[in-house]
């Protein structure tokens, strides 16, 4: 745009620590004496992907596994409450000579997911839920290397705005229990603008003068300038 | 002739026959319930397969099984087809004497050996208008099956098809976890530097 192509990829960033806060998520089954039985983890999976794809990837004479979760992007809007200054600018130093990295200062969106859960036992569903919900009160933060060349990592809230399930138990016999569970979050984050390259600051001059000088007869004596220059 | 009861014992060989020329040999798995039987979610996420039998199988209807039911979700590609299939009373509780499951239950699974996958029963009619007779539904069991969604339950049956399976299921989960889809950056997206909010692993 404007001729100039830049692609910080943030919100890919964002997918990817959204993923990892739930990628450790362990559901145990035990006998009623609390013998361990299984250790399950459960696995996570960016909901959307081209539809081809994932007929490679999953073989189509076997059904998938549960307990699993998926996770995906649903939009994301600007928030203007915690924008700044939009005149700011970041400067950053570079590894061109004489020059600068600089860039405006990043504009906050409130990037909304939602993470599903899918078990085929209710108690299963309850061990996920129940491993995730005391950690967002209603948020969480986490430290994400938003633009590593710059070496600009931010703490960004994950906050927990809603929770949903569906147990869908009647019906014909035939069909399949469904066991969902959906949680909404919204993560606060920033995207960033482009960022250009400044000429340094080698040379400042300043120009001053002492007050006008007037002899006895009123007239100007003349003053010199002084100048000074300092290197940066 | 099938009004005359006489013929039950003609119509029941009948079906018998029809089941073993035209049928084809299915392996039968029950579910085996735990002690951990959940009686407020009606559940038992322990249960498990420890037995399999040998079965010829008929499928009643197959018509809406195929590409058809399969759909991409959330949860990645679901596979919705549904398969009736009948096998014979008889040869059934010859299968199952040495137990008290006389009785094909929902849950429990079929593997058919040729589709090289495990189904899951989600309903048993004994009504089965296959056959017009009214002795007809009285030998025959009629299933209907659905693709099995392996849910981590174990399979310890003494049959290397079967153990074979299990073994390509948890192979893809294990897969599954040790790459996940999402992922694939190089960068190192979280700084745990400072504080690691999942522990030290």
């Amino acid at each position: 745009m404007f001729g100039t192509t830049f692609y910080h990829g943030t919100t890919k960033k964002l997918i990817v620590a959204f993923g990892s806060v739930f990628n450790n998520i362990h559901v145990i089954r035990s006998e009623s004496d609390g013998t361990l039985i299984k250790d399950i983890q459960v696995p996570l999976a960016y909901e959307s992907r081209k539809k081809y794809l994932a007929r490679l990837i999953q073989d189509s004479k076997k059904n998938r596994q549960v307990p699993r979760m998926g996770f995906i992007l649903t939009g994301l809007e600007a928030d203007y409450t915690r924008s700044v200054n939009q005149m700011n600018e970041y400067t950053f130093t570079s590894a061109t000579p004489n020059k600068a990295t600089i860039m405006y200062t990043p504009i906050p969106y409130n990037f909304n997911f939602t993470l599903d859960v899918y078990v085929d036992y209710m108690d299963d569903g309850l061990q996920i839920i129940e491993q995730i919900l005391p950690y967002f009160q209603p948020d969480f933060n986490i430290v994400v290397e938003e633009v590593p060349e710059l070496e600009i990592r931010r703490d960004i809230p994950i906050e927990l705005t809603g929770l949903n399930m569906v147990d869908e138990f009647e019906g014909d016999f035939s069909e399949q229990r469904i066991v969902n569970w959906q949680l909404d979050f919204v993560i606060k984050g920033w995207i960033y603008p482009p960022v250009r390259e400044q000429g340094v600051v080698a040379t400042v001059t300043t120009n001053y003068s002492t007050p006008d000088i007037v002899d006895e007869a009123g007239e100007q004596i003349p003053q010199p300038w002084f100048q000074l220059g300092t290197g940066i | 002739m099938f009004d005359n009861m006489s013929k039950a014992p003609i119509i029941q060989d009948m079906v018998e026959e029809v089941v073993e020329v035209i049928g084809f040999t299915a392996k039968y798995l029950p579910r085996k319930y735990s002690t951990a039987l959940d009686p407020i979610f009606g559940e038992d996420p322990s249960s498990k397969f420890d037995t399999v039998w040998t079965l010829q199988i008929l499928i009643d209807d197959y018509q809406e099984y195929g590409d058809v039911g399969d759909f991409y979700s959330k949860f990645g590609v679901s596979v919705t087809d549904e398969m009736k299939v009948s096998f014979t009373k008889k040869e059934f509780a010859e299968q199952t004497v040495a137990t008290d499951d006389d009785t094909p239950i929902a849950g429990d699974l079929l593997y058919f050996t040729d589709a090289e996958a495990l189904f899951e029963v989600t309903f048993v009619g004994n009504d089965s208008t296959f056959y017009p007779s009214p002795e007809g539904p009285a030998h025959i069991w009629t299933l209907t099956l659905k693709p099995w969604e392996y849910g981590g339950e174990d399979i310890d049956v003494a049959d290397a098809e079967i153990t074979a399976l299990e073994t390509e299921i948890e192979t893809a989960v294990t897969d599954e976890l040790a790459t996940p889809d999402w992922d694939t950056m190089d960068d190192d997206i979280l700084d745990l530097s400072e504080m690691n909010p999942f522990g030290s692993t």
